[in-house]
């Protein structure tokens, strides 16, 4: 095992690794809410807040999670004011903080090639420090996710009846979409803004594909997750969502074969 | 109107458990869907709500549990303000899911029963053995037990129906509120089903408030029949109801009464 010799690397792959375990376990709610779009969102966000750090040397991981937590909240009230459709209010947010950030990239061309490497991802830039802050962004997920389970799981079910049993629903979504942006954000250095939602989404649909009930579900799904990012090599992202869309069309594909001939 | 009947089950049919009071509602800057609403529902009731298309009656139920909030008057819940309400266990509620209901959704029958007792359960307290067990009683009222492990979306509608039923019966509700609960399902299930919900009625004592356009099953089933055309436009016994209908047009051209009298 002489990759273990670098330390970059052992890094990479501890990060990358909780981050694996974390983000099915949101993504499973979003994707049942038929809320993925949003991760993306939140990603684009979150690049902006990339992008502000750099323009004024803070740490980016911690402007890309405030700007991405003030954001999804902002998307959260707008999309109950039923003023605007769900999705237009994230693409609102989308093409903002994207303009956002070419705008600030434009205005200091000196941190290009840093922004890049949050854009695609890379294990070589988790730093020492960034995995505390992913370690305990994951940890803080985690508790809330299983503090607030059964709220969660029946306000994504049905969320009127979730309502008249006197769940505040309202405060259920907030609380998942703010999870949602921490989850985004700490997965950022790791896989980049253009993929996050691949690794939110994909390890959840393909598992859905098995239908089994919703712990087996999230079993799977983390598994999926797991195995994709354990081929997380000295090449970055782009490596984990292929081998996952390759994991999802196998499965797919499979259950398919398996209809036909039953 | 309501004569003091403590019938076989020992409830008392004179206690008014929701009161509402001049209630209206409307959305932003349109008119209002309902005007100026009174109505008591007493303990033991099982009362169906018709009207035509857009007449406000699942308005109406929507505003009750809560899911709306209605700009005049007030209503009482077990003598409690609305806005002050927190017995959420008290109240049940099967909405017209199977039209709407995502069938890929991963959960077992069971899962979805156990929901039905997070009312009973404080933010962030675990389910425990007693859930289970009460979950089991449920399915079992509902004749769903050997299917606690299916997947919900495996089932016909129908059965669908009998879950959401013991979905909220596991709370132990004293009112169900049901809103179209037989859209969609075969002749023969809603006949159960109407069985079963006389069972909830008549030996357990469930209060029942059900919203249907079939206006002919629910004249041979329930007490009451109460008429919402924007605002309340009766109230009274399904003979009573019958009888007027036939000689007035109701509900216009579109609604016709064709009455079958009970077999029994």
């Amino acid at each position: 095992m002489e990759i273990f010799e670098y330390d970059f690397i052992l890094r990479g792959i501890v990060a990358g690794l909780i981050i694996g375990v974390v983000v099915p376990l949101i993504g499973i709610f979003l994707v049942l809410k038929r809320y993925s779009l949003i991760a993306d969102t939140l990603a684009h966000v979150s690049l902006a807040g990339v992008a502000l750090g750099l323009f004024f040397g803070l740490n980016p991981i911690v402007t890309a999670l405030g700007s991405s937590v003030v954001a999804s909240v902002a998307i959260e009230k707008l999309r109950n004011t039923k003023k605007i459709y769900g999705e237009s209010a994230l693409a609102l947010f989308l093409s903002g903080s994207l303009a956002l950030a070419v705008v600030i990239l434009s205005l200091a061309r000196g941190f290009n090639a840093n922004l890049f490497s949050y854009l695609f991802g890379s294990i070589v830039t988790v730093g020492i420090k960034d995995v505390y802050l992913i370690l305990i962004l994951a940890v803080i997920t985690a508790v809330v996710l299983f503090i607030f389970f059964k709220e969660l799981l029946y306000t994504t079910f049905d969320e009127d009846s979730a309502k008249v049993s006197g769940i505040q629903t309202e405060k259920i979504n907030i609380i998942l979409i703010v999870l949602t942006s921490l989850a985004v954000s700490l997965a950022i250095p790791i896989v980049g803004v253009l993929l996050i939602s691949a690794l939110i989404v994909i390890p959840v649909i393909t598992a859905l594909q098995l239908k089994k009930d919703f712990f087996r579900t999230i079993l799977w799904a983390e598994f999926f997750s797991l195995f994709s990012i354990m081929n997380l090599n000295l090449s970055t992202s782009g490596t984990i969502v292929l081998v996952m869309l390759a994991i999802f069309m196998l499965v797919f594909l499979f259950k398919k074969y398996m209809s036909h001939t039953s | 109107m309501h004569k003091s009947i403590i019938n076989s089950t020992g409830v008392d049919h004179t206690k008014n458990i929701i009161e509402i009071e001049n209630v209206s509602f409307g959305y932003d800057n349109q008119e209002d869907v309902l005007t100026n609403i009174n109505l008591q529902i007493h303990k033991g009731d099982y009362i169906g709500f018709v009207g035509p298309n857009g007449s406000g009656k699942t308005t109406l139920i929507k505003i009750i549990i809560g899911l709306l909030k209605f700009k005049e008057g007030s209503i009482k819940i077990f003598g409690k303000d609305l806005d002050n309400f927190k017995e959420w266990h008290r109240l049940g509620y099967v909405s017209q899911r199977i039209n709407e209901f995502d069938k890929n959704f991963p959960v077992t029958v069971a899962e979805v029963v156990l929901m039905g007792r997070y009312s009973n359960r404080k933010f962030g307290q675990r389910i425990t053995e007693e859930d289970k067990i009460l979950t089991r009683e449920a399915l079992e009222k509902v004749g769903m037990w050997d299917y606690q492990e299916r997947l919900i979306g495996d089932l016909s509608g129908g059965q669908m129906q009998r879950v959401f039923i013991a979905r909220a019966l596991v709370s132990d509700p004293e009112i169900i509120f049901l809103d179209e609960p037989t859209t969609g399902i075969d002749e023969r299930s809603q006949k159960e089903f109407y069985e079963l919900l006389q069972k909830l009625n008549k030996e357990m004592g469930i209060t029942l408030i059900i919203v249907s356009h079939d206006i002919e099953k629910l004249t041979q089933e329930v007490m009451h029949i109460v008429c919402i055309n924007r605002s309340l436009t009766c109230h009274t016994t399904p003979e009573e109801f019958i009888r007027e209908s036939q000689s007035t047009n109701m509900f216009g051209q579109d609604v016709k009464i064709i009455t079958h009298h009970k077999h029994n």
